[in-house]
């Protein structure tokens, strides 16, 4: 069986953070899955498309990027900083690793996983004898 | 100074609680499946939506809210009497025919009041979103603008 997925178990926002707390943040992710592939979404706001870093290999899917924030001024409140996204998943084997697409909108990372096409599911005929 | 009038942190706890609950269910799952799994329950923090910074700039306040998943026409903006209130729907929508494996994206409408803390001229508002991100520049009235006063010595 796979182990260890998930390696970074912070909280989603940095509401509180101190300055000194700069571990990536575990963004909020939804994982989808039909026959033919493994949907991700992820939320990564503030985070410009050339940041994204999505990597599959050995079995872990890996997903990095990076915030950049320089606002000007006095700061009257601060309910979020800009510290790095970070997530680990054990996938499922038999993912298609060329054909893995990412899109970026409005804060939202899209992943398609698609599955190798000897691992999706078929459908067997039985005969009557 | 800065007042938070929205009461939509209630919500956001009951938002919580069930993720709490699915990562229950979800841990039961993968306990036989072993894939899509996390490690430990993750510690996600209940605050007010969008999550927001503001910065004093002088001549104009900066507001910076975090609305992932928002598009900038679903979000509408009012100010009155010194309080902006930014309103709106994110929407998360399950692709058909597919089968959730793990949902911790919530799908709401939000409602969020902000007492300003300087009068702003409505006239210098300017609204932008950008990679998640909704950036409200609010120009102060003249009144409410630093002035620089010249120290003469008296000779």
């Amino acid at each position: 069986m796979q182990k260890t997925i998930d390696r970074a178990p912070n909280e989603g926002r940095a509401a509180t953070a101190t300055a000194a707390s700069s571990a990536p943040i575990s963004p909020r992710v939804d994982v989808y899955e039909s026959d033919a592939e493994f949907l991700l979404t992820v939320d990564l706001p503030g985070v410009a498309k050339e940041n994204v870093d999505v990597r599959v290999h050995d079995g872990e899917l890996l997903i990095e990027a990076k915030r950049v924030f320089a606002p000007a001024g006095t700061a009257l409140a601060e309910e979020w900083r800009a510290r790095d996204y970070r997530r680990t998943f054990a996938v499922p084997e038999g993912i298609d690793v060329e054909k893995v697409e990412a899109k970026l909108d409005d804060g939202v990372l899209r992943l398609s996983l698609p599955k190798a096409a000897q691992k999706r599911a078929r459908k067997i005929a039985i005969n009557a004898s | 100074m800065f007042t938070r009038l929205s009461d939509s942190e209630r919500t956001f706890d009951l938002l919580d609680e069930l993720r709490r609950q699915m990562d229950r269910v979800w841990s039961d799952f993968d306990d036989s499946h072993g894939v899509w799994r996390v490690a430990s329950p993750r510690n996600l923090s209940s605050a007010a939506w969008p999550a927001v910074n503001v910065f004093d700039d002088g001549d104009k306040l900066v507001l910076h809210a975090d609305i992932p998943g928002v598009a900038a026409k679903d979000v509408e903006l009012t100010l009155h009497d010194g309080v902006l209130t930014l309103k709106g729907e994110r929407k998360v929508e399950a692709p058909a025919g597919y089968a959730a494996r793990r949902q911790e994206r919530p799908a709401f409408r939000f409602t969020r009041s902000i007492a300003l803390p300087v009068k702003v001229d409505p006239e210098k508002t300017i609204a932008t979103a950008k990679d998640g991100v909704l950036t409200i520049t609010l120009g102060k009235v003249a009144a409410a603008r630093p002035r620089q006063i010249a120290v003469r010595t008296s000779a």
